[in-house]
């Protein structure tokens, strides 16, 4: 293709003042009709229309996007990419997701900076390190990697982590190597250019106001530039999963909560690895531009203010420095809050609905962005082949009916204990 | 954010732990409910979700220990009021405390029990 | 003292610094000199420093770009060490200290030879976003070993400090009626108007003395100097019960009238004067019912070549050296404004003597300034000096260049609306373009919110008390005379221009991110077109200023570049802190010891003078074994426990176990409806285990519950599950079945408890209780007796949780220390054997008990063998949803018990089962998995452990493997037997 990005590229446009990129993607106008049509423009939508081109080669596909590509929860988070899952409903899941990163910058052709920088899980008593212990070998059987870490270990790949700490000493870690983390926003816009170059439609400023069904089939949707048919419709609207359903008369297992997430101003390298601190849900690493990335748990209620308060920012801030004494003198430069799909077992669905032709892509909770490719990945063949792949058997939405629940936190049905 | 406990008065949000979403009530004991009807995914899985006036369960855990209904609008967090669990799903519960009541909640009874 | 340093830009009077105290300081180690009174910035500039540091990608050559907490260039290091350095302080707003130590940053090599300048000399090559479209070759792994740590070294500004902060820090709830955000005129004067009708009231002042611009525009307020008017007010407020608070920023506001402010209380101490006990920074979480935003406006620049270069400022920056420091920035300054603005700083310069030009780009203007030569119709073109500016291009009506040392830029003024946006609890909160102002001003307020002073859009002081008036009068204020303003400094709205013509490459909007107007450009050309998608591909506005000096342009920009409204395109979204926090303050002191609460049992003291190891468990601190002289390991001394236990006698404190006391005539169809057996047919003076299970139908917890009356029950939980436990009596009670009539409440704390195990436990209890009957008959297993002890209720339980015969007995917690004691020298006698969790853990394991290990919330009854302990004859909390297919799935696993086969191999817990030792393992393969390890048993003489298969039954007797490859692939055989390996028929418990 003409317009590939790469050194020699640069070089030439650097030479010529830049004056030949093209429009990373088109602004097209939606057409009467497609094959699919794909509601959400962020990373899960713009993947699984990629992976609809490139995989099955179904390429008259719109991607419908209420604002701006990539303004969900894929520009919004801790940019964390991992597989290191206790359930075989997960850890296959996300496993093929991992695997995919490896690969994305490359097949992309847009450096998504996929760094395997390695995800730390720190425990802090003998029943974590047996759980972690599960954890570690569950992953290895499904094909990831794990390595089980003892204090010294930590100390040595972490040396920041307060290892004797006096309220929650260190007893060891967890370590997936092959996790790291990426660029958010260079995700979205690089399967967005994918799709784009495969034919794909990406159309912005396009409301979704209803969903056609007739005789239990999808027909087509209703956006705010008018009706566009088609035959199969792909929600992958995490964040607006039951405001869309309903479009359908849907009544899905979701609720929306707020979780909280902060930036660091940027200093110089302080942290390699992404930690988390296990007496205290908080995990935190450091971006390429320098700054400290971290989060911790939801508020708590009900939100879709993409906006939180300030008793779960003292409580993610009294982890920070409890985990990482170096960290309380950094300063925090932003946070901000998304919204979760937060499902009953804090595991995402990916599955057909009782509608023919409508598939649903939901209920992500934090786990999202390292989704991502694994979700184009699976959904698009989902809705080529109205089939799952085996990465997704087990992520139904008939599960909370079943009781086939893929529960990692052991927590029960309530959707904002996950 | 400031919870308006009916008990306590107003009292800031980390004396309290949420629960969720207030949608439907328990299925009655005894009941024929199936546990893949709707009653009981209604109860436990199932929800509305509407980014509008809500009703949300609050534990008051460091305060009077009573169950609460907030009724909380889930984009702006405009809370308009507040109810006791214990008289939230009856039909003829009291007014709620705080300034306004959005709207009573869906007074659907349970398929079992009838 | 030290000789006094020159200070060559310094005037000899005039400013709010103190000439009689000198202070010395450093600067990248150089001794400087400057006054009490001054900030870094000021004292580095008097002394004729135009290079402060180094832009963050291209590491251009920069100075300081403005006065105040809107820096993006002038950042420094303070202090050195690794737990001190303190990297990215703005030295705009760094108070100078005698001692002081600061440092340049982001440079390798000397400031003024930073060998990452080499980025600069490539830049064309890095234009915005050039990162997403290189750096293929060689795929991961180049990225990550060779491409990316390249870029990590280059990033990030300041050295993070790598050790614990030293300082501490406070947090405090704060209240008032009305919190006025900004202790400007405008603030100030709203504050007293309100103070004086009886509210209370709070002035909140990022900066280090109230005033604002008041302190060194020159305009004299009823013939007094603005900083004596501001003193008078301060006064005033006072008096009337008002709280000023310099030094405090409120950088977020949030839900319910709650606002999060930063005090910062001894940064600008010398360090001999700060105390120990003294928190550093103080952060409030402040609750109000009204708030004013008297935030102010912050200047803005304008894009134009080498407008980044030292000596190139804001114009209100400059005025605001002369004014409030008394510092000449230059001696041959030159103005370039779009509005009126500009013009008071040239005449205040001029006043000075200084060599003053004014570029003014209207041409229809017809202000004048006395000694200043004004060119209209003319605008900046190119700025020049690397390493200090000299020259500056102009052009439009006519062109030419000056010599000059300071370029003073007004591009126009942008309200500081950010904390007007950070809720919205309200019609819309996005800022508002107003197209004759060319400026975003606040969204429509609610009844809570007000706004004075140059944050609405006021121009000039006189304007900005009109709106405090009005802001005053909307909650009530009391009216106030109106000072009069004389020498009033003209402000207009500018005319438009983000950027002059042919501005490209080296015209900055984003000092700190080198975002340029050329980015900008570039960013529209490959189609990044909403404002979001700007910001993110250029990063303009997300450096540590977080664009305060440059969205405006940007945005502006964009909307040319696209052919849309500025309206249209909007601002990004603004978001909490104001300015950046330190972590470490939202923490205060609840941190590492104090993280979480420590929770003690009463005989806490006497296990650790007994030679206990502790492990928390649920915020308890629980003895985990007790050493004894001797004793290699733990292992040898929890088996010794075990052994004592089994043989003779032991006692351990089962204090920390959950206890909830429920009483009322409906307490037993309570309790029938939480635990899965039932519990009406339950006697007086008897005890029960139960079950619960979640409302989903998975195990939630287990316990025993005694009924002491015909409505009177004692529950126990398990230690972890206690509070959640207790939270879903009361979900259930009083959401579900507020009819009931019961009451309860947890009396975890109010309890001591004991447990005496092994065959000799009731002759002690017997001992201990000398009045009672507690043989066999007089108390069977399961039996309750409550009774006193020393004048003490006490309850005695007949349960067993290691699988001997076995007592616990509760008393009061204030004096279960003295029965403790007691019961250990009464059962001297039998060689009574304290003993820990480890211990615990080894019993109940060999007595196929289950804990949080096997109850981990994913587990049915069926799959821990207690599927019996189901009455069918009535409901309770989930037993519809274990109703659910998956329920009785064949495949799901079941506990079993596992025994080492090699005396000396230990079973690895998390290990993974087969059946095979051979493989290939994989999840297919799979049986299951180990929950429990006892380390050592006594009763098998080797390792054994509890674990979950699928097809148990199918098992018993049949060797197995347990295999852990995160221990190098360690495989132990195993065979698999019933989880309840000691006393099955439960004689002992029972005998």
């Amino acid at each position: 293709m003409a317009d590939q990005y790469g050194f020699w590229r640069l070089l030439a446009e650097g030479l010529r003042g830049h004056t030949g990129w093209k429009p990373a993607w088109r602004d097209p106008e939606p057409k009467a009709e497609y094959d699919v049509i794909i509601i959400g423009g962020g990373g899960h939508g713009l993947a699984t229309a990629y992976y609809l081109a490139k995989n099955h080669g179904i390429t008259n596909v719109a991607v419908l996007e209420k604002g701006y590509l990539g303004g969900g929860n894929v520009g919004r988070n801790t940019t964390i990419v991992r597989s290191n899952y206790l359930h075989t409903g997960n850890v296959l899941f996300y496993e093929k997701s991992l695997q995919l990163w490896e690969g994305l910058s490359n097949d992309l052709g847009y450096n998504v900076m996929f760094s395997p920088r390695s995800i730390i899980n720190v425990f802090h008593s003998d029943s974590a390190r047996d759980a972690d212990t599960r954890r570690g070998n569950q992953m290895i059987l499904h094909g990831a990697d794990a390595v089980l870490l003892d204090r010294e270990g930590i100390r040595r790949e972490a040396p920041l982590v307060d290892v004797d700490n006096p309220r929650f000493p260190v007893y060891g870690g967890l370590k997936q190597t092959r996790a790291g983390s990426a660029r958010h926003d260079a995700v979205a816009w690089g399967f967005a250019r994918g799709a784009d170059r495969r034919g794909v439609d990406l159309i912005q400023n396009c409301e979704v106001t209803g969903i056609d069904v007739r005789n239990g089939q999808v027909v087509g949707v209703q956006t705010n530039r008018g009706p566009i048919r088609a035959k199969k419709v792909g929600m992958a609207v995490a964040g607006n999963t039951s405001r869309v359903g309903k479009l359908a008369g849907l009544r899905l297992p979701i609720e929306s909560h707020v979780l909280q997430a902060f930036v660091s101003e940027g200093l110089k390298p302080m942290l390699h690895n992404v930690i988390t601190f296990g007496a205290g849900h908080f995990y935190i690493s450091q971006s390429d531009k320098g700054g400290l990335v971290f989060g911790a748990s939801l508020d708590g209620y009900n939100s879709y203010a993409q906006r939180g308060n300030l008793p779960r920012v003292e409580h993610v801030m009294e982890a920070a420095v409890s985990f990482v004494p170096a960290v309380s003198k950094v300063r925090m430069l932003r946070s901000w809050g998304g919204v979760m799909d937060m499902s009953p077992d804090g595991s995402p669905i990916i599955d057909k609905t009782p509608i023919e032709g409508l598939y649903l892509n939901a209920g992500w909770c934090y786990g999202g962005f390292k989704a991502t490719p694994g979700s184009g990945w699976c959904f698009s063949h989902l809705i080529a082949n109205d089939s799952p792949t085996h990465h997704i058997e087990q992520m139904r939405l008939d599960r909370f009916e079943t009781g086939y629940v893929i529960d990692e936190l052991g927590a029960g049905a309530q959707h904002n204990l996950h | 954010m400031l919870i308006p406990c009916p008990h306590c008065g107003l009292r800031p949000s980390e004396e309290f732990v949420p629960k969720g979403l207030a949608e439907a009530p328990r299925p009655a004991l005894g009941g024929r409910a199936k546990p893949d009807g709707p009653a009981w995914q209604n109860y436990l899985h199932l929800r509305d979700n509407v980014a509008d006036h809500n009703h949300e369960y609050f534990h008051h855990a460091l305060g009077c220990r009573s169950w609460i209904v907030v009724h909380r609008h889930t984009l702006t967090h405009e809370v308009t009021g507040a109810t006791m669990a214990a008289d939230f799903w009856k039909a003829d519960k009291p007014a709620t405390t705080g300034t306004q009541d959005a709207k009573s909640p869906a007074a659907e009874t349970a398929e079992d029990g009838q | 003292m030290t000789a006094s340093l020159p200070q060559p830009l310094r005037l000899r009077q005039g400013g709010l610094i103190n000439r009689n105290q000198p202070l010395t300081f450093t600067f990248d180690r150089r001794v400087y000199q400057g006054y009490e009174g001054d900030s870094l910035a000021s004292a580095l500039l008097a002394s004729g420093v135009k290079l402060f540091g180094r832009s963050f990608k291209y590491h251009r050559p920069r100075g300081v770009f403005s006065a105040g907490p809107e820096e993006p260039s002038a950042l420094v290091e303070i202090d050195q060490g690794k737990a001190e350095r303190d990297p990215n302080h703005r030295a705009t707003m760094v108070e100078l200290y005698e001692g002081l130590e600061t440092f340049s940053q982001n440079h390798i090599g000397p400031l003024e030879l930073d060998l990452m300048e080499a980025n600069d000399l490539i830049s064309r090559f890095l234009p915005a976003g050039f990162y997403y479209k290189t750096f293929f070759f060689g795929g991961l792994q180049a990225w990550y070993r060779f491409y990316e740590p390249i870029i990590r070294r280059a990033a990030g500004l300041g050295r993070p400090p790598m050790e614990a902060d030293p300082h501490h820090y406070d947090k405090i709830y704060t209240f008032a009626d009305t919190l006025v955000v900004g202790g400007g005129i405008a603030g100030l004067t709203t504050a007293l108007s309100l103070a004086r009708a009886g509210q209370s009231v709070l002035v909140c002042d990022e900066r280090d003395r109230v005033g604002g611009a008041a302190l060194w525009q020159g305009e004299r307020f009823d013939g007094q100097s603005g900083a004596a008017y501001v003193d008078h007010l301060v006064a005033e407020i006072e008096a009337a019960g008002g709280r000023v608070l310099p030094r405090t920023t409120v950088f977020g506001v949030y839900d319910g009238g709650t606002y999060g402010a930063l005090e910062r209380c001894h940064d600008h101490l010398a360090k001999a004067g700060r105390r120990a006990h003294t928190a550093r920074m103080k952060y409030h979480r402040i609750q109000a019912d009204r708030v004013v935003y008297a935030t102010g406006a912050i200047e803005r620049s304008v894009g134009f070549m080498g407008n980044d270069r030292p000596g190139v400022m804001l114009a209100s920056a400059g005025h605001a050296y002369l004014g409030r420091y008394g510092v000449r920035v230059g001696q041959q300054p030159t103005i370039f404004t779009t509005n009126d603005g500009g013009y008071a700083v040239a005449a205040a310069l001029a006043a000075t003597g200084a060599d003053v030009t004014l570029l003014d780009a209207r041409a229809d203007s017809r202000l004048e300034a006395e000694g200043v030569r004004v060119l209209r119709g003319v605008h900046a073109t190119q700025a020049h000096g690397r390493m200090g500016l000299h020259r500056v291009d102009y052009g439009g009506a006519q062109s030419g260049s000056l010599s000059t040392d300071a370029l003073l830029v007004s591009g126009g003024w942008n309200p500081a609306v950010h904390l007007t946006s950070h809720t919205n609890d309200r019609r819309q909160s996005k800022p508002v373009y107003d197209a004759n102002l060319r400026a975003f001003l606040p969204p429509e307020l609610v009844d809570s919110e007000a706004a004075a002073g140059s944050v609405t859009g006021a121009l000039g002081t006189v304007d900005c008390l009109a709106s405090a008036a009005a802001a005053a009068a909307k909650f009530g204020g009391a009216a106030l005379d109106t000072p009069a303003v004389d020498e009033a400094v003209a402000v207009s709205a500018p005319k438009e221009l983000w950027a002059v013509p042919g501005a490209g490459k080296a015209a900055f909007l984003d000092l700190q991110n080198d975002a340029t107007v050329k980015d900008v450009g570039l960013a529209a050309q490959e189609g990044f077109r909403s404002v979001e998608h700007m910001k993110r591909f250029t990063t303009l506005g997300m450096a540590t200023d977080q664009g305060k000096t440059s969205n405006v342009n940007g945005l502006a920009l964009l909307a040319a570049a696209t052919g849309r409204e500025i309206s249209a395109v909007g601002t990004t979204t603004f978001r909490p802190p104001y300015t950046p926090v330190p972590m470490g303050a939202f923490a205060g002191h609840h941190r590492q010891r104090d993280y979480e609460p420590f929770r003690y049992s009463p005989v806490y003291d006497w296990a650790e003078a007994n030679g206990a190891t502790f492990v928390e468990a649920g915020l308890w601190m629980r003895p985990s074994w007790y050493t004894q002289t001797g004793e290699a390991d733990w292992l040898e001394s929890a088996v010794r426990e075990t052994r004592a236990t089994r043989d003779q006698l032991g006692i351990t404190d089962v204090s920390t176990l959950g206890k909830i006391d429920i009483q009322g005539p409906d307490a037993a169809e309570f309790l029938n409806r939480l635990y899965t057996n039932g519990w009406k047919s339950l006697p007086v003076g008897k005890a029960r285990y139960g079950l619960m299970l979640r409302e989903d139908g998975f195990v939630f917890d287990d316990g025993t519950t005694s009924r002491l009356a015909e409505d009177h029950f004692y529950m126990t939980t398990t230690t972890a599950k206690a509070a959640a436990v207790m939270a879903h009596m009361e979900f259930v009670h009083q959401s579900a079945w507020p009819d009931l009539q019961v009451a309860f409440a947890s009396v975890t704390d109010q309890w001591g408890g004991l447990a005496l195990a092994g065959p000799k436990s009731r002759d002690c209890l017997a001992a201990l209780f000398p009045e009672l009957d507690v043989s066999n008959d007089g108390m069977p297993f399961m039996g309750v007796i409550e009774t006193t002890w020393k004048g003490h209720t006490a309850r005695l339980f007949r349960i067993s949780f290691s699988g001997e015969l076995a007592y616990e007995v509760a008393v009061p917690a204030d004096v279960f220390d003295a029965f403790w004691r007691e019961a250990m020298a009464v059962g001297a006698q039998w060689d009574i054997t304290p003993y820990g969790l480890e211990a615990l853990n080894i019993l109940r394991i060999e007595k196929g008990h289950v804990t949080g290990g096997e109850l981990d919330g994913r587990v049915s009854m069926d799959d821990v063998g207690l599927g019996k302990m189901v009455s069918t004859k009535k409901d309770f909390v989930g037993k519809a949803m274990s109703g659910r297919t998956a329920f009785t799935d064949p495949d799901r696993v079941k506990m079993i018990g596992l025994v080492a086969t090699q005396v000396d191999e230990r079973i690895i817990g998390g290990g993974i089962v087969f059946d095979s030792k051979d493989g290939p393992f994989d999840h297919t393969t799979m049986l299951g998995y180990v929950t429990s390890v006892a380390a050592f048993s006594p009763l098998k003489d080797r390792s054994i452990a509890l674990a979950f298969i699928k097809n148990a039954a199918d098992y018993h007797s049949k060797t197995l493997y347990v295999v852990s490859h995160v221990h190098n692939r360690a495989i132990i055989e195993v065979t698999a037997e019933s989880p309840h390996f000691y006393d099955p028929k439960n004689e002992k418990v029972t005998g």
